[in-house]
């Protein structure tokens, strides 16, 4: 298994056949079953008491939504509609991208993008790093008819052994997993836009929603020494990020 | 149509040997069935925000990930009051992936240095090497962008045969 095509090779052929015989899976299944019933009867002596703190948030949130509503239809919408469909008549396909739940088109400029797309996406104007790369987007469509969309834009820099890399993400649907995440924190970004923090290894990522549109920044700093980030460097990129999103336009 | 629960167990049948073996993998144990539960467990709450123009076996696998990784916290946890309090003690070490699938001599070495690598790399290798997970696939698992899967499993597959060299010299 000397190289790196051999190791590659090795890797799914290693053996994966140990099975949980039929009378476990039926123990571990009825454990399954009873253990969520005990955590919903616990939960829903809460959700009682939270009802009443609930349904009070929903009245004001209710009242500011439909203030916020007016507003907009008095300021309008500056690149595009919500309704309205992607507009693929000057995309490409991108067909090396082989899957089957979204279509992928080939990248374009930030100026085609914002002509075709169908919700009107904020975008970066401030980046801790200058990009080596060009500014391309990638879009991709989730849906036959072009209405689900998200879009994504990276930006790299390769400075003596260590890669920055800076993602941006947005899209007019929730197309991340509502799974709750590791490490996450909750930040307070402005008034009524809370986002998620979340810190894998070498990765920094601040999601958010805000106008019904989903938003995810990401910073990658990978190093050749392998090294854990330390909390001054996750810090530094955290205010990085914020830093992104407020001069987001 | 099929409701909730019914599509969970279907799940269960269909993935909880394959998820069983990755686990052992990942975890490099092989006493895994309690997390095995936990993610189905967590299947259950979270089935609600599951769309289902995506893949089950990607989303399950994303669960089964950020269980193992809260199960090795709580064991580290665990791991440092043992330490602490029973210092002369002798811990009970639970079997290997070896010892379950009866390994060949590379593969055995092979695992064991894939569990030497930093975390970053154990994880793509594990998801889109062995279990071959497409690029996008990985990277909604890993919550990783693609260009991060890509960058970080080339990566990894040098510095994992840098590794295998020096054994082997």
């Amino acid at each position: 298994m000397k190289n790196k095509d051999s190791i590659e090779k090795m890797l799914p052929s290693l053996p994966q056949t140990a099975q949980i015989s039929e009378q476990k899976k039926r123990e571990m299944w009825n454990n399954i079953q009873t253990k969520q019933e005990n955590t919903y009867t616990k939960g829903t002596r809460g959700k009682r008491k939270g009802f009443v703190v609930g349904l009070a948030s929903f009245v004001t949130l209710f009242l500011i939504g439909i203030i916020v509503l007016s507003e907009l239809e008095n300021t309008g919408n500056n690149n595009a509609n919500v309704n309205q469909m992607l507009d693929v008549s000057k995309l490409e396909k991108d067909k090396g991208a082989s899957n089957t739940i979204y279509t992928s088109y080939k990248p374009i400029s930030l100026d085609l993008t914002k002509q075709i797309i169908p919700y009107p996406s904020k975008f970066p104007t401030y980046l801790p790093i200058e990009a080596t790369n060009g500014e391309t987007v990638k879009i991709r469509s989730w849906d036959p008819q072009g209405k689900k969309v998200s879009l994504e834009i990276n930006y790299f820099k390769d400075d003596a052994g260590i890669t920055h890399l800076i993602t941006f993400e947005s899209a007019n649907f929730d197309n991340g997993y509502s799974v709750p995440e590791i490490d996450s924190e909750k930040l307070e970004l402005k008034s009524g836009v809370s986002a998620n923090f979340i810190i894998n290894q070498n990765t920094r990522i601040l999601e958010w929603e805000e106008n019904k549109q989903f938003y995810k920044l990401s910073y990658t700093y990978l190093n050749n020494e392998q090294t854990h980030p330390s909390e001054e460097l996750i810090e530094e990129h955290k205010n990085e990020l914020i830093k992104i999103y407020k001069e987001l336009k | 149509m099929i409701d909730n629960d019914e599509l969970v167990e279907q799940w269960f049948r269909m993935y909880a040997d394959e998820m069983y073996n990755f686990l052992v993998y990942y975890t490099g144990s092989t006493e895994v069935e309690d997390l095995v539960q936990e993610v189905f467990i967590k299947v259950i709450h979270s089935i609600d925000s599951f769309r289902e123009e995506s893949n089950p076996k990607t989303w399950l696998f994303k669960i089964a990930r950020n269980v193992s990784i809260d199960e090795a916290r709580r064991n580290r946890r665990k791991l440092r009051k043992l330490i602490r309090y029973e210092r002369e003690s002798t811990t009970i070490k639970p079997k290997t992936p070896e010892a379950i699938f009866e390994l060949k001599e590379d593969e055995k070495e092979l695992v064991q240095q894939i569990n030497c690598l930093k975390d970053s790399y154990r994880d793509v290798l594990l998801v889109k090497g062995m279990k071959e997970f497409s690029t996008t696939e990985t990277a909604t698992i890993l919550n990783w962008t693609e260009n991060k899967v890509r960058v970080t499993y080339h990566r990894a597959l040098k510095a994992l045969r840098r590794k295998v060299e020096k054994i082997e010299e």
